[in-house]
């Protein structure tokens, strides 16, 4: 299973860029994202992996803290970690 | 549209916000406000914040947001309008305008922290939050244009109206597809509403759907946000402002969660709105029930490349124009209906053009308060500003440069032309100065007058300053307009001492050039003990003019309109000699040197007796009024402006070239400079 890594800043673009690599990587297993370079969050990368975690096996997200921290602020910390590595 | 081009829109925005507030600043001070003059100071403001935060320039959002807060309760009546709060926050705009250009310029922010301890120590609550309030108080004044106007607001507020709020309330947000658009980051503002302590309690991610149905640039997330009972509704509502209708806003905790609006996204168009950048709207037609706002002030930002593109295509039509009108008039058409339809057109196209790239002077005047309080500071002399014909209309490019000759003589009028408040008060003056900025249209040309009740130009002192410098003669006899003139000097100053103020190293003699370089003229009206009048005459446009097409020898010139009174054909007895080969007009009984144009540039075959010839009276800066001698005048008529020193080097006399309507290239006359060195003993001053 290929790893999918988030870039620093995570904006539209970036989540335009990843959401190919995502669909493509689609399998019987959960996507690896390693989100631990992120230190900007905006909210079309957090549907993007609210979107992943909801699809097919889900995704498993591997954050970093900038990541946590919009997630507590937007309360999607249940729904992006639960069950990962958060 | 890039985020860079959209930080670039945010900066001019943020040079309105900062006029608009200013002007509304200054009609506070001088006790004209009217009723929503507070409210547009705080949508000034606001507006520069919400780019601030959008753009994460911190340290401006920091202090925008203070101001911001301390406006919020002047509007509402918790801090009272009084002439110290008025100037604090001139002041506190000053480190504004300051924190802008640091953040345009990647520099250092300013040091704002006693300010922003003032700023504080004057709001209603100290601490920065805005006073807890009704909720109808926080609607009261939805007429300030506040984009939440559409919603049922008295509504939905109504729960929130109790004698006194005392629990915490709920807000229901669900930023739609427009608040991403154009670089708008909704969790920006996520960010902003945390920052008053509210606590986001739940995200509704029912829409979100799997990966291959997503589309990226929809909002597809709803947030319920719990706010602590001392914030207003309205502080809300304001962080929100910024993206208008495009983030839906229930309030209450019975409200349902605004509904998911999904839109056909288009790509963005060639042009923006105005307001794209603060307030992205749909680019997709409102809903029935919402109609679009008037279409009264609409406007467009044009890239000035474009626009420059456009003023050389229509300078290109009018010499091609004139190209045909020759042609036709050698061919015996010259009179036909059509081509004088094509020259009306030509020049409404050219007007119209003109007219796009024109704006109101008030932008450079408006930055003149500031230099007001700055030289009221270091000087000690306060200068009341007193501003008629903000309104009227000139060239961007004169704009843009007329703001340093323009700053440059404020300076001076302050510095040497104003006294100090006891120098006044002895001589029966008013201990405050007043300094009259005006401007007004005048047959084709723009007059700016910078005028202050000072000492007026001691010409004692000037003249001996003159003499000193070598400037002139201790015997010269110079008439008071001379006396004035040497002033423009180069090397001339008459500060005793170089201060601080105008001692820049910049003489009126660069401010002369810099008026001078824009086609303009600077004249002085100076009344011991009354005051000094500067007056800068400046052409509407620096691209194309009006001038007389004259035939001196073997050359066709162009004499500028803007310098020329009247034309004559003189008999003999106008005319008489004076010494050695000086000639003098007699106009009406006031006698003016001739200059013969013909001598000047050296053409051939020039005629040498004004009585063969045309004399055109003009005015000039240096040496009043003269007379040009030419062989006949031939014409009268549009010119387009083709710069020597861009395209050849400049040469002294010659303001620039054209192209007549036979192809041929003619020569611009730079009058003042062709009289003054024509005419001995006047090139000093």
């Amino acid at each position: 299973m290929p790893m999918i890594h988030l870039p620093a800043r995570c904006d539209r673009t970036a989540a335009e860029a990843l959401l190919p690599q995502m669909l493509a990587a689609q399998g019987q297993d959960a996507l690896q994202i390693d989100a631990s370079a992120a230190q900007q969050i905006g909210q079309a990368m957090l549907q993007l992996l609210v979107s992943a975690r909801r699809t097919g096996a889900g995704a498993t997200i591997v954050p970093s803290p900038a990541l946590i921290d919009t997630a507590r602020l937007t309360g999607l910390d249940s729904v992006l970690f639960d069950g990962t590595a958060a | 549209m890039t985020p860079q081009e959209i930080q670039d829109i945010f900066f001019v925005e943020c040079e309105e916000s900062l006029a608009a507030a200013e002007a509304g600043l200054a009609a506070c001070k001088a006790g004209t406000p009217r009723d929503d003059t507070v409210n547009a100071i705080f949508r000034a403001v606001h507006s520069i914040k919400g780019g601030a935060g959008a753009f994460g320039f911190a340290a401006l959002q920091a202090f925008t947001h203070a101001l911001e807060t301390l406006l919020s309760d002047v509007r509402e009546g918790a801090v009272p309008i009084t002439a110290p709060l008025v100037e604090l926050m001139l002041r506190a705009l000053d480190v504004l305008s300051d924190h802008v250009t640091a953040a345009r310029e990647d520099g250092a922010a300013p040091e704002d922290g006693a300010l922003l301890a003032e700023l504080e120590a004057a709001m209603a609550v100290k601490g920065g939050v805005a006073a807890p309030k009704p909720a109808r108080a926080a609607v009261s004044d939805s007429g300030d244009g506040g984009a939440l106007d559409d919603l049922d607001l008295d509504a939905l507020l109504d729960d929130l109206a109790g004698p006194v709020a005392t629990a915490d309330w709920v807000v229901k947000l669900r930023p739609h597809a427009g608040a991403m658009r154009h670089g708008g980051e909704p969790l920006l503002l996520l960010r902003e509403l945390a920052l008053l302590g509210a606590v986001c309690r739940g995200c509704d991610t029912d829409a979100v759907p799997v990966l291959g149905e997503i589309d990226l640039h929809q909002g597809y997330l709803g947030w319920t946000f719990s706010v602590p009972h001392e914030v207003s509704a309205e502080a809300v509502r304001d962080i929100f402002d910024f993206v208008g209708e495009d983030c839906a806003i229930a309030i209450g905790a019975q409200a349902a969660m605004p509904p998911v609006r999904i839109e056909p996204v288009t790509p963005p168009p060639p042009v923006q709105d105005q307001a794209a950048a603060q307030a992205p709207t749909p680019m997709t037609p409102a809903p029935p029930s919402q109609p679009p706002p008037a279409a009264t002030g609409q406007s467009i930002r044009i890239d000035l490349v474009k626009l420059d593109r456009l003023i050389d295509t229509v300078g290109e039509l009018v010499i091609a124009q004139a190209m045909l009108v020759q042609r036709l008039q050698n061919d015996n058409f010259g009179a036909c209906d059509e081509l004088a339809m094509l020259e009306g057109l030509t020049r409404d196209i050219q007007d119209s053009a003109m007219s796009i790239r024109a704006q109101p002077i008030g932008s450079v005047f408006s930055r003149v308060p500031r230099t007001l309080r700055e030289l009221a500071a270091s000087t000690g002399k306060s200068v009341a500003l007193h501003l008629v014909g903000e309104s009227t209309e000139l060239d961007k490019t004169v704009i843009e440069r007329l703001g340093e000759p323009l700053t440059h003589l404020i300076r001076n009028a302050v510095d040497h032309g104003i006294e100090s408040p006891a120098e006044r008060v002895a001589r029966g003056k008013t201990p405050e100065g007043t300094l009259t900025l005006s401007a007004e249209h005048r047959s084709g040309r723009i007059l700016i007058r910078i005028a202050d009740d000072g000492a007026g130009i001691d010409r004692a002192r000037v003249f001996a300053k003159a003499v000193e410098k070598g400037l002139i003669g201790p015997e010269a006899q110079l008439s008071k307009e001379e006396i004035d003139n040497l002033i423009f000097a180069p090397g001339f100053s008459t500060a005793t001492s170089v201060t601080k103020v105008s001692g820049r190293g910049v003489g009126m003699d660069v401010v002369r050039q810099n008026v001078k370089d824009l086609g303009g003229r600077i004249t002085i009206d100076s009344e011991e003990g009354k005051g000094t009048t500067f007056t800068l005459t400046l052409p509407l446009t620096l691209a194309i003019s009006d001038g007389m097409i004259v035939k001196v020898g073997d050359q066709t010139l162009v004499v500028p309109l803007t310098h020329v009174v009247e034309s004559l054909r003189p008999e003999t007895k106008d005319v008489q000699g004076l010494g050695v080969g000086r000639m003098m007009l007699n106009v009406r009984g006031r006698f003016i040197p001739v200059v013969s144009v013909g001598q000047a540039v050296g053409a051939l075959g020039a005629i040498e007796r004004p009585e063969q010839g045309v004399l055109i009276v003009v005015d000039t800066e240096s040496a009043g009024q003269a007379a040009l001698l030419v062989d006949n005048i031939w014409d009268q008529r549009q010119f387009v402006i083709k710069s020597l020193d861009t395209h050849y080097r400049s040469v002294e006399g010659v303001a620039g070239a054209t192209i007549l309507g036979d192809g041929r290239v003619a020569l611009i006359l730079n009058v003042d400079t062709l009289v003054a060195t024509s005419l001995p003993g006047l090139e000093a001053a």
